[in-house]
């Protein structure tokens, strides 16, 4: 029991941390660049 | 590239700076998420046997710029953001005003690649299952701002890219790198105490830092 309590805790502590923040900010920022200026695929055109 | 470029010298910069690499707190991260996963969706459709129509392909890609654009504004104070925007609309606009693809030469297509057969490709049609449509320069309106850009031959990396793109890239690292030295804008350390009005924010930063407290990681820079 107490090792769940503490398991969540770390969890919590982590998602509020500052690491999980540039985390957070690092796969949006992929994710925006990619949904924003996804390169013109190559695939498509070798087809 | 861009990501990974700013992040490491923005982490270069915060050791040199002797700084924390703080993080910044994104307003509705939700909205990117969307407009990602949305393009996911619609490109991989034809996996599962169903050939989406390009009108369907051209409002979801504007739908997702659309949504992208309200994200940047929601965090237009965090660093970099005005230029993601601006890269965004320069995208959008060219494709808002090319039947809402992103436009791309016979030419670059050949650049891309020079063994691809004129069978699978027509003027004016989508190209094969990505974002392009081929037009010409002539067929193009602001054909500036079309997919025109690839890679120098040695990169094996064979895409195009369009300003608006650079653009982009140029934000994603300006914000990356920014978050490695000292924000302008702080005003206030854990302990609450404020710098006064004669202090430079950047200099009250540093003197708070060397003094061993710790800076406030919710604080953004601009």
């Amino acid at each position: 029991m107490n090792t769940i309590k503490n398991v969540k805790s770390g969890v919590a502590s982590f998602i509020v941390s500052g690491k999980a923040r540039l985390v957070i900010l690092v796969i949006t920022l992929a994710l925006f660049v990619l949904a924003a200026g996804a390169p013109g695929a190559s695939g498509g055109v070798g087809d | 590239m861009a990501i990974l470029l700013g992040l490491s010298s923005g982490m270069v910069r915060s050791r040199l700076e002797k700084q924390p690499y703080r993080s910044t707190v994104l307003r509705k991260p939700g909205l990117v998420v969307l407009a990602f996963l949305a393009q996911f969706c619609i490109f991989q459709i034809p996996r599962l046997g169903i050939t989406p129509r390009d009108e369907w392909v051209a409002w979801t890609l504007m739908a997702g710029q659309v949504m992208l654009l309200v994200f940047c504004y929601l965090n237009r104070k965090s660093p970099g953001f005005i230029i993601l925007a601006l890269g965004t609309l320069l995208n959008l606009a060219v494709m808002l005003l090319n039947g809402g693809l992103m436009p791309m030469s016979p030419e670059t297509i050949l650049k891309l690649n020079p063994q691809a057969s004129p069978d699978n490709w027509s003027l004016g049609e989508r190209l094969g299952n990505s974002k392009n449509i081929a037009l010409t320069e002539e067929m193009t309106l602001l054909s500036i701002l079309s997919d025109r850009f690839i890679f120098p031959d040695w990169l094996p990396y064979r895409v195009a890219f369009s300003l608006g793109d650079v653009v982009l890239s140029i934000g994603a690292f300006w914000l990356l790198w920014s978050l490695g030295g000292v924000p302008r804008n702080y005003k206030e350390n854990t302990n609450g105490q404020k710098a006064t009005n004669h202090t430079p924010l950047r200099t009250y930063w540093r003197r708070s830092h060397r003094k061993g407290m710790q800076p406030d990681p919710d604080c953004g820079g601009n």
